[in-house]
């Protein structure tokens, strides 16, 4: 998929934007899904403004905008690329997640060992010495300016 | 005016205690350390360091924010001079003559003219924003709810107008932060809104993880994807001070570049960015031979390092006096002020005098505070630059998280900053700006507020926008703005200006 957009565009037919029109896409995504999520709140009149109200209108703006958004994607020249760098969004994704999920059962100083690992794979891994030594000042700057400094109630240890 | 000069002498008396000059003086030290660092612009360096003002008194806290947004403000500087990083768009300007400047070995004269042109805009738009504040704030009591409305859409259009990229784009991001501002209870009806029966959204989504998410780890993906991982390489810093010669070409530029900066960082939507583009061109033009701009003018250093600092430094006015921020940095004190239980607009200059003019004064402080720090430390900065991102960006991400943690001690926050790190990658992708939407997130609960008052008081009539004359007026300001966005040939200079 990547490629063929990757490639020189010659052809008419292909997509001018394929940037602005997945843009378009997301946008108007969002306007309705939250058009639908706000489909049973009352929105009263100008005058008596409801929950729903400033809702609706500004999912309506947000709609129409995806909406011109998604025919200069499928009208005007626009940047061709939509390369998605997998490798770094999914490493410090996964390595915040594995930090959320270890911090109340393993306490900070595994959390964080769990956190530079992983996210350490989104760039280049650094060598065991090295990655000991990053991980050893992290942990103990942490717990020197958020437990001892700031009194934060954090689990430091298992 | 004495009553001004009697108002700041009490400024100053609040910042000049130990404590507080130690705040201003952690704050720009932190500030310049993180704002240092490649890749961390002024928004970040502030999202990243606002859970360790949480723990200090009010207005120590705000004291320490506006010491890291100076020393981030400073050091996203320093990186564009020596490494032509611009960690911000306002510092765009000064990648060019800079950079240019320290490949020629003048690097350290940049640096301290950035430092003195900065520290000169500094001092005088202090005054400015203590002889403008007062007064705009006593317009402010006079607003209503329309007028509110009204002048938030300037701010917000403002937005649009200095955002990178599509205007439409611009708009929509605007619109998405209204949306997520609605998540939560709301306050009028007891309706749910947008919550997904998760408890930990009954109360709103949080500002730190948001913003944390959207600067922060996003950040940080776009660097790892376009160096992989790679560190940079700065230019060496020999001579520091500028000669004489040096001195008689900036000096002019700098006072200019104030002028300016004061000047349209007062208006919504204006501040650093527009300054220091303009005070660029400006330099430009009036230069004798404008042929050495692009290849190491001083000029093109002094001016537009004014014009940013002067800039950014007035968009403090709207912030304090309206309670109205124009852009995403003011959006950040914003919402740190509103965690402390303070909310910006006209009545904290009378309610709380000493924060708000000890705030002020700590501007003062702080700014000669930053030059007196940086000047003997630029060789510390350099070889901070140094630091491979391998070692880097796992520090910040630890930052990150702990930081969203210690904000509630709840993992949830945690998460959700992840999961709006991937929403800013997404944006960024799509060449969508997120400055504007953290904007909207922050005006949003207001701008429901005054427009559903508003509508009230004039039961739904909605010519009551132009036929009250502060309101009409400041709308008139709002449709010029879009006029100006629309014409072509503002269109084409936004696109060239953008581009350099």
């Amino acid at each position: 998929m990547t490629h063929t957009l990757r490639s020189p565009r010659s052809a008419a037919s292909r997509l001018r934007s394929p940037q602005d029109l997945a843009a378009g896409l997301l946008l108007s995504a969002l306007a309705l899904g939250g058009l639908w999520l706000a489909r049973g709140w009352e929105a009263g009149s100008l005058a008596m403004m409801q929950a729903g109200f400033f809702p609706r209108l500004v999912c309506y703006l947000l709609l129409a905008a995806g909406l011109a958004t998604l025919v200069r994607g499928l009208t005007a020249e626009g940047p061709a690329t939509l390369a998605w760098a997998w490798r770094p969004s999914v490493a410090i994704t996964v390595a915040v997640i594995a930090f959320a999920a270890l911090l109340d059962r393993l306490g900070l100083v595994l959390a964080i060992l769990a956190l530079i690992g992983i996210g350490g794979l989104a760039g280049r891994p650094l060598r065991p010495g090295p990655f000991t030594a990053l991980w050893a000042t992290l942990a103990t700057s942490c717990i020197a300016i958020f437990s001892w400094g700031l009194g934060l109630p954090l689990q430091i240890w298992p | 005016m004495m009553d001004v000069l009697a108002n700041l002498w009490l400024g100053l008396g609040v910042s000049v205690e130990p404590m507080n000059l130690v705040y201003c003086f952690l704050g720009a030290l932190i500030g310049t350390l993180i704002g240092v660092l490649p890749g961390l612009g002024p928004t970040a360096t502030v999202a990243l360091l606002l859970p360790i003002t949480f723990y200090l008194p009010p207005v120590g806290a705000l004291i320490m924010l506006a010491g890291i947004f100076y020393g981030a403000q400073y050091g996203g500087s320093t990186t564009a001079i020596l490494v032509k990083l611009p960690g911000e768009s306002s510092s765009v300007m000064t990648c060019l003559d800079g950079n240019a400047m320290a490949r020629q070995g003048r690097g350290g004269v940049a640096l301290a003219t950035a430092a003195l042109s900065s520290l000169f805009a500094g001092c005088v738009t202090t005054l400015v924003i203590a002889l403008a504040g007062p007064p705009l704030a006593g317009m402010a009591l006079a607003f209503g709810p329309s007028e509110y409305v009204a002048l938030m859409l300037v701010g917000l259009i403002g937005a649009v107008t200095l955002a990178h990229g599509s205007v439409v784009k611009a708009v929509a991001m605007i619109l998405v932060g209204l949306l997520l501002s609605m998540v939560g209870t709301d306050v009028n009806s007891g309706q749910m809104r947008f919550t997904f029966d998760i408890p930990q959204l009954y109360d709103g989504l949080d500002f730190v993880p948001l913003a944390m998410g959207l600067f922060g780890l996003a950040d940080i993906i776009i660097n790892l994807e376009e160096t992989e991982g790679r560190g940079i390489d700065p230019s060496p810093v020999h001579r520091l001070w500028p000669s004489l010669r040096d001195f008689k070409d900036a000096w002019p530029a700098a006072v200019r570049g104030t002028a300016l900066g004061a000047l349209l960082g007062i208006l919504p939507g204006g501040g650093a960015t527009l300054s220091a583009f303009s005070s660029y061109a400006l330099e430009k033009k009036v230069a004798r031979d404008p042929s050495t701009f692009g290849k190491g003018a001083i000029q093109g250093v002094a001016g537009p390092e004014a014009a940013n600092n002067a800039g950014a430094q007035a968009s403090f006015i709207p912030m304090l006096s309206l309670g109205i921020p124009s852009n995403a940095v003011m959006a950040l004190m914003v919402g740190a002020m509103m965690i402390h239980g303070i909310t910006p607009g006209p009545q904290i200059m009378t309610k709380q005098p000493d924060l708000f003019w000890g705030m002020i004064a700590s501007m003062l402080v702080g700014n000669v505070m930053l030059v007196v720090l940086n000047l003997p430390l630029i060789g510390l900065w350099v070889r901070l630059l140094r630091v491979p991102y391998a070692y880097l960006f796992p520090a910040i991400l630890v930052f990150c998280c702990i930081g969203t943690y210690s904000l509630k001690n709840d993992v949830f926050d945690v998460l959700l900053m992840a999961g709006f790190g991937v929403f800013g990658y997404v944006l960024k992708k799509l060449e969508c700006e997120p400055a504007p939407l953290l904007l909207g997130f922050v005006l949003g609960p207001l701008l429901e507020e005054n427009l559903s008052r508003a509508m009230l008081l004039s039961q739904g009539d909605l010519t009551v926008f132009v036929t009250r004359p502060i309101s009409a007026g400041l709308m008139a300001v709002a449709v010029g703005l879009l006029a100006l966005i629309l014409l072509p040939a503002f269109r084409r200079q936004r696109e060239v200006a953008f581009k350099e």
